[in-house]
Order: structure tokens, then sequence, then C-alpha cells
């Protein structure tokens, strides 16, 4: 086929997106090269009676054939759940609750025990390895923060917050960690203390970023105030559209909205 | 920031969202169903041009959706993946279904615009037979067609679904477009 050769600029014209004098050109060209201009006519006229075509609205009961549908696989999965708590529950408890936080914290307080000595007693030899050490701490209260993140309890989440703020550089999935508590924890202390961790690494622009989407994910007056408090501080004009979203809801307290309206004052 | 971690940090993007669901928040599914039943809806309907048929398959691509969440990855877009179980389905399905049937099963197409009695027969004839020119493309020209021109995707979006480049989808963009033109020239003169 002829018009092969020139099927990428024929499709950008059939798409509309050539201007009138690249039209022509187009023609021009395809003309001269012996193709029947007709043909292309016939093709646009198809294209544009292929875009009158109404696509008809979905059924309502669509709507609801899938909610029960996503109601049945909760029910599903909240019957194994039941059943797998019931035989994993006695284990859970042991690993989790006792055990696992105890043999980290006993990890931890083993390495700084052997980070002190060597501290306190200089080893040139052994200076390499205290870095090391130094650094599989670090690695160490990372994994400590992951885990204790996972925990139902508030007070082990409040001591993965704790634990964020000692690393000297917290990597992305600590800091998605941190987003994820500050938008979703239960927990107002947990949610405040996450703010104040991530407040430390404003430097970077992902955190930023994450703190002003989370603003509109708030409930709390604490948070909001919180927030708004570091948005000025930190002069972070691009959250006065979330600043704004957020005086939209209904219901919101007065002195939040008395706060976020001074920082926007501030910011713009 | 590299759009790696931007996408990782956007509790709103399609990905996250899916990745919500994958671990088990599965109530999330229903935003994702909210954003794309209808495009999915207007695919299968430009498939079969049938709203039964489209109907059912729109509620088992998310019934697969959920079934298969722990196989969601969260690499690439996630409407190439939706797209993917979109296109297995109505494979599958036109396998067990003959073109025949389906033919018979189509209802008239809708015009968009109010038009006169006249204008409106003689628009409802063309329509006619471009529905038919349409169902006797090959399936993966009509779905090429349909996916490039009906569901707003890009072509790269359509390569990465069809496993392919996007130089070779843009060239059978534009032969499905070719065949269509002489499947209607054909009918037009029967």
């Amino acid at each position: 086929m002829k018009e092969d050769k020139y099927h990428e600029r024929i499709l950008e014209y059939l798409n509309g997106n050539l201007t009138a004098k690249q039209v022509e050109e187009l023609r021009k060209m395809l003309k001269e090269e012996g193709v029947d201009l007709s043909q292309l006519d016939e093709m646009e006229k198809l294209v544009n009676q292929l875009d009158e075509i109404q696509v008809p609205e979905p059924q309502e009961e669509m709507r609801d054939q899938f909610y029960q549908m996503l109601e049945e696989e909760k029910s599903r999965i909240a019957s194994k759940q039941k059943f797998f708590d019931i035989l994993i529950k006695p284990v859970r408890f042991f690993f989790e609750t006792t055990f696992m936080p105890k043999i980290a914290y006993a990890s931890l307080f083993l390495m700084l025990g052997i980070v002190l000595g060597h501290w306190i007693m200089p080893d040139k030899q052994l200076q390499s390895q205290t870095s090391m050490m130094m650094g599989e701490m670090q690695s160490m209260k990372k994994m400590m923060a992951i885990v204790l993140f996972e925990q139902s309890n508030a007070t082990d989440r409040l001591k993965a917050v704790t634990f964020t703020s000692e690393l000297n550089e917290p990597d992305d999935i600590v800091l998605s960690a941190l987003l994820k508590a500050l938008n979703n924890d239960p927990s107002v202390n947990v949610r405040l203390a996450s703010l104040d961790a991530l407040a430390k690494q404003v430097a970077r622009e992902e955190v930023r970023s994450g703190l002003v989407k989370s603003i509109s994910n708030q409930d709390s007056p604490l948070i909001q105030i919180a927030i708004a408090e570091l948005m000025t501080q930190i002069e972070e004009r691009s959250s006065v559209p979330e600043f704004r979203k957020l005086l939209e809801k209904e219901n919101l307290n007065e002195s939040v909205a008395d706060k976020i309206n001074e920082s926007i004052k501030v910011l713009t | 920031m590299n759009s790696k971690t931007e996408k990782s940090l956007d509790p709103f993007s399609d990905t996250t969202i899916m990745l919500k669901v994958k671990a088990g928040d599965i109530d999330k599914l229903g935003l994702l169903y909210e954003r794309y039943h209808k495009n999915l809806f207007g695919f299968f309907w430009r498939m079969s041009g049938n709203k039964e048929i489209s109907k059912d398959l729109v509620q088992t691509v998310f019934y697969r959706m959920l079934k298969n969440r722990t196989h969601y990855k969260g690499k690439g877009k996630f409407i190439s993946w939706m797209y993917q179980i979109a296109r297995n389905l109505w494979i599958d399905h036109c396998k067990k279904n003959s073109r025949i049937d389906l033919m018979d099963d189509m209802e008239r197409w809708e015009l968009k615009d109010g038009l006169s009695t006249d204008e409106q027969i003689e628009r409802e004839e063309q329509l006619r037979q471009l529905r038919m020119a349409l169902q006797n493309l090959s399936e993966d020209k009509k779905e090429v067609l349909i996916l490039s021109r009906y569901q707003g995707l890009k072509y790269s979006e359509i390569a990465r679904i069809l496993n392919t480049s996007e130089g070779a989808i843009k060239i059978r963009v534009f032969r499905a477009l070719a065949d269509l033109r002489k499947q209607y020239v054909k009918i037009e003169n029967q």
C-alpha cells in the first residue's frame, strides 16, 4: 500500500493534529505519489462518523452488582481471617508482642555496647569495623522502625517514629512509612510525631510534596494547625490550593480556619 | 523528585490505590470502579455492540482484579494492566461465542445530535453500514482502532498492552482505518 509510507502523517491528520498548511503539504505529497485523495477523504468521513456514535450509559444495576460483589469478597475474607486468627493467635501473640521487640531491643543494646566499648578504648585496627557497626546499627534501627510501625499498639508505633528520627539519612521506604502514618494512623499522637519527624526532612522535595498532599487528608484540628504552621515556616507556597480545599470542608474547626487563613495570607 | 518516588507518595494515583487493594483494603477498588467502569463499558460496547455483554464483561474485569489482586506488581500504568485483563476477557468471550451471534445481538447505535427525520434515516443507514464494516474487521484491527480512537490511550500505552512497539501500533491503526474504509465501500455498493 503506497499510503503506508505516510501512515504516521495521515494518522496525525485524522487526529486533527496538523495545521492547514501541513494538511495542504500532505495532500500535495500524496497526490504526487499517485495516491487517490478521495480515499483519504472517505477515511476522514468514517472517522468523523465513528466519533458521532454515542456510547450508552451503563445501567445503575451494574454499580449495585459491583458493590454487592465487593461486600461478598469482604465477608469471605473476614470469615477466612477469623478462622486463621483462631489458629495463629497464640503464636502471633508470643512473637509479635513479646518476642520480636525484645530481640530487637537486645540486638540494639548489644551493638550499642560494642560501639561504646570501641569508643572508650579506641583501637586503630578496629576503627573500620566500628564504622561498619555504626552502619549496621542504622540498618537495625530502620528495621525496628518498620517492624514497630506494623504493631497494633500506638506506643510501639510512637517508638517507630522515634527510631526514624535517629536515622542519619532516612531513605524513601522510611519516609513513605512516615507519610503513611501521617495520613492513615488512627492515633493522633502517632500522626503528630510523624509530622515532627517529617518536619526534619523538609529539605527533601518528596517530603514537602507528600506533606502538601496530606493536607486534605487530615481531619484532626491539631494536625491541621501543625501542618499550617509548618507550611508557613518553610514558606511552601504550593500548599495554598490544598489549604483552600480544606477551607471548603464542612464542620471545619474555627481556630483551624483562622490559622489556615493566616497561613494563606503569609504564603500568597 | 524522580517520578518513581512521586508515584509512590501520591495517595490518589491508580497504582497506589490498587496497591492498597492488594494489601487488603479492598473497599478502595470502589474508587477505581468509579474512575473506569464507563471507559471499560465503552470499550466492550464498541467491540460487541451489545449492552448486556458489555455489562457482564465490565463486572468480570473488576472481579478478576479483585481475585488476582495479589499478582498486581504496581509496575507500569494501572490502565495498561486493566486493559490487558479486558482484552483477554474479550478474546475468551469471542472464542466462546461466534461472530455471527454477536452481529445478531447488535443493538441500534444512537447518534449524538438531534437531526430531522429524513436526515436521521439517512444517517442511521450510514451508521448501520459502518457498524457492519466495523464488525467485519478482524478482532485485532477492531481492538486497536477502538483503543486508540475511543479509549483515549496513547500509542505507547497500547503498545505496552499488546506487548509490541509504538511504531507497530501506528501501522496497525492506519491499516485498520484503511480496511474499515474498504469494508464500508464494499457494503455501500452491495
